[in-house]
């Protein structure tokens, strides 16, 4: 009985699958960035084409396209602080399909306080090795 | 598959350029080779390099494909402090120019990195500096060789396998034939190619696209790529520098290199190299930040490079970025081959296994090393594991933990040994640490910074005196 | 703090204009060696 349960609804999703497109499925990587860099990546089985939104809100009002086209992934970088959502859908033959459900980033730098420790510590450490070297070489050229 | 749905160059044509450069190399390779006898001819090719082919060489190598593809993807994730970060990578060469000078006086006879952290702080010491050096020598060769199988699919839509395999092959064999003889003439030839694929694609996007145009466009796409004070680019910038310095003065590909050039032509060389190399990352990086003004999808950082390439010059394009790509993974990949696998001929098998082989011997353990290694490296990549950021990031880690005590190697009398051991054990785990903990901007700081510290506070507290003659001795020789 | 134009298209020319020449100085000093006999 669930045997052919399973086989009616097998045949369901058959029919229904070419009239109700499905969204993509969307995914960022990472979803918390601390340095604006993350990767959004999207896939929908046999769809060809994409829309790829961005807003600042949930609602997409107002909405900017980043892209449109075949590829499946697309690098962001250079983001400030702040949250951003995306969204993807697929372009078909007869028209654009449903919009996936919105994707939040965050965006969160480290703190220039601790982006400054490390870059002080980095310019000792620097400092250190030039001056030990620029003081060996000064005797090895002395001594012979 | 992620990366653009279309390879940019049909088969036919990348399978022209393979074949066409191959037979090239192959040629140089035997030809240069052809009168090596001894193993300093074959390792050091004859120990007289003029300064055309020094200065080439050390540019060639520094010039892999992290540059010509890692900088246009640092750019495009780090900005401008992703560029001027990696062109301080050639601080490292300019650094090691008057070390090299040293090198050369100190060791007249010495073969390799490990000989002198040998003579100079004792047996302990030297191996776990040979653990450091070959997990840093193997990473990059396998890095290499995924870069280059990943590259040849992206661009020519060959399978990962096979052109991971052709380059390998390839790089084996002229090293083989020709030692670092066939390394250092192949490196002249490809670092010119390198160099004029490059150029050509600055003055396009220069020509095609315009400065103030790739200004409007980042700064309203990507603001924090201009952005002065971007903090993971700031902690990048003497990450990168430190990484560069551990990568050059501790392994053996610059080692050889020192007591391969002629008297005199070490030092010159090294400053020239650094100071050619250090504009490339920059107009690299820059033609990556062309892509919101071409509107360009990056569907993977690491492509963008051949993306805005073939979107500027088409098909023409697309060869000279696979030229240029290939150049520089085969004058890569030939150098760390033949300096790693002189590092394990003389290091390991006739330091540890077989110590009274004569020289024959060693000449012949030298072949067969280079092709085991080969062999070794291939099947490695076969495997394809995680992606090679990562890789080559994790390695920053250990190498920039051997800085201090190479330096202070060279410069000073009293350095204690077993700090210089505590520094390399102990920077190499707090790096890694902060690696995961943090980020890899950071992995090669941190491990440089806790080694500095443990080198001159034991160096202070207990120093040993070190008479630079027996530097001179050569125990190992057969 | 965002990079100025100028600064920027200083950076990038500077470069450009160095990355240029440098093949011609090494083919330069290839002839000079093999002239001189010291390229090996």
């Amino acid at each position: 009985m669930a045997r052919r349960a399973l086989l009616l609804l097998w045949c369901l999703s058959l029919l229904a699958a070419p009239a109700a497109m499905a969204a993509p499925d969307l995914r960022a990587s990472p979803e918390r960035a601390t340095d604006g860099v993350y990767r959004l990546s999207w896939e929908a089985d046999g769809a060809a084409r994409f829309e790829l939104q961005e807003s600042d809100g949930a609602h997409f009002n107002p909405a900017r396209t980043l892209y449109t086209g075949a590829d499946t992934a697309s690098v962001i970088t250079g983001k400030p602080d702040g949250e951003y959502f995306y969204r993807v859908r697929v372009l078909g033959e007869s028209g654009p399909g449903p919009w996936s459900e919105p994707l939040q980033v965050t965006v969160q730098h480290h703190s220039l306080a601790r982006a400054l420790q490390f870059f002080v510590v980095g310019a000792l450490v620097f400092a250190v090795l030039l001056a030990v070297i620029i003081r060996g070489a000064r005797e090895d050229r002395d001594t012979p | 598959m992620n990366g653009p749905e279309t390879a940019v160059l049909p088969a036919g044509i990348a399978w022209g350029i393979l074949g066409a450069f191959s037979v090239l190399w192959v040629f140089l390779g035997w030809y240069l080779g052809r009168r090596a006898r001894t193993v300093d001819d074959y390792m050091l090719a004859g120990r007289n390099v003029g300064l055309a082919l020094a200065t080439a060489t050390a540019m060639a190598t520094w010039v892999t494909t992290n540059t010509t593809m890692a900088a246009p993807q640092f750019a495009l994730q780090l900005g401008i402090w992703g560029m001027v970060g990696y062109a301080l990578g050639s601080v490292g060469l300019i650094l090691f120019a008057p070390l090299a000078g040293r090198i050369r006086r100190l060791m007249p006879g010495g073969f390799t990195s490990g000989d002198f952290i040998r003579l100079r702080y004792g047996n302990t010491a030297w191996r776990v500096f040979l653990v450091i050096s070959l997990i840093y020598g193997l990473g990059w060769l396998i890095s290499l060789g995924m870069a280059g199988g990943v590259l040849i699919e992206a661009l020519a839509g060959i399978d990962y396998r096979v052109g991971m395999s052709v380059i390998l092959f390839i790089c084996v064999l002229y090293t083989l034939l020709g030692g670092l003889r066939a390394v250092i003439g192949t490196d002249f030839v490809q670092t010119i190619l390198i160099l004029v694929g490059l150029v050509i694609l600055a003055w396009l996007v220069i020509a095609q696209v315009g400065f103030g145009e790739i200004h409007v466009t980042v700064s309203e796409q990507r603001p924090e790529l201009l952005n002065l004070l971007f903090p993971a680019a700031i902690m990048f910038l003497f990450n990168n520098l430190l990484f560069g310095v551990g990568e050059i003065f501790h392994s053996n590909v610059w080692w050889s290199r020192a007591f391969a050039f002629g008297r005199g032509v070490g030092k010159r060389a090294y400053l020239m190299a650094g100071l050619l190399w250090m504009p490339i990352p920059i107009v690299a990086g820059f033609i990556a930040l062309a892509t919101p003004a071409l509107g360009i999808n990056v569907p993977g950082a690491d492509m963008v490079g051949p993306l805005v390439a073939g979107e500027l010059l088409g098909l023409a394009g697309a060869i000279i970025v696979f030229i240029v790509v290939f150049s520089a993974l085969a004058s890569s990949v030939d150098s760390v081959l033949a300096a790693t696998s002189d590092l394990v001929t003389r290091d390991i098998y006739k330091g540890h296994l077989r110590r009274q082989a004569g020289e024959r011997e060693v000449y012949l353990a030298a072949k067969t090393i280079v092709v085991v290694l080969g062999t070794v490296t291939w099947a490695l990549c076969m495997l394809r594991l995680g992606t090679l950021g990562a890789v080559l990031q994790f390695l920053g880690a250990f190498v920039a933990s051997t800085i201090m005590p190479i330096v202070a190697g060279l410069y000073w009398r009293r350095t204690n040994p077993w700090g210089v051991i505590a520094a390399m054990v102990l920077g190499t785990v707090i790096g890694l640490y902060s690696y995961f903990a943090i980020g890899f901007y950071v992995a090669a700081l941190v491990s440089a910074a806790i080694s500095m510290a443990l080198v001159l506070v034991t160096t202070w507290l207990w120093p040993r005196d070190f008479q630079w003659a027996s530097l001179r001795e050569e125990p190992l020789r057969g | 703090m965002t990079l100025s134009v100028s600064a920027f298209t200083w950076l990038v020319s500077i470069a450009t204009v160095v990355t240029t020449l440098s093949p011609l100085l090494l083919i330069g000093l290839f002839i000079r060696d093999l002239r001189r006999g010291t390229l090996w």
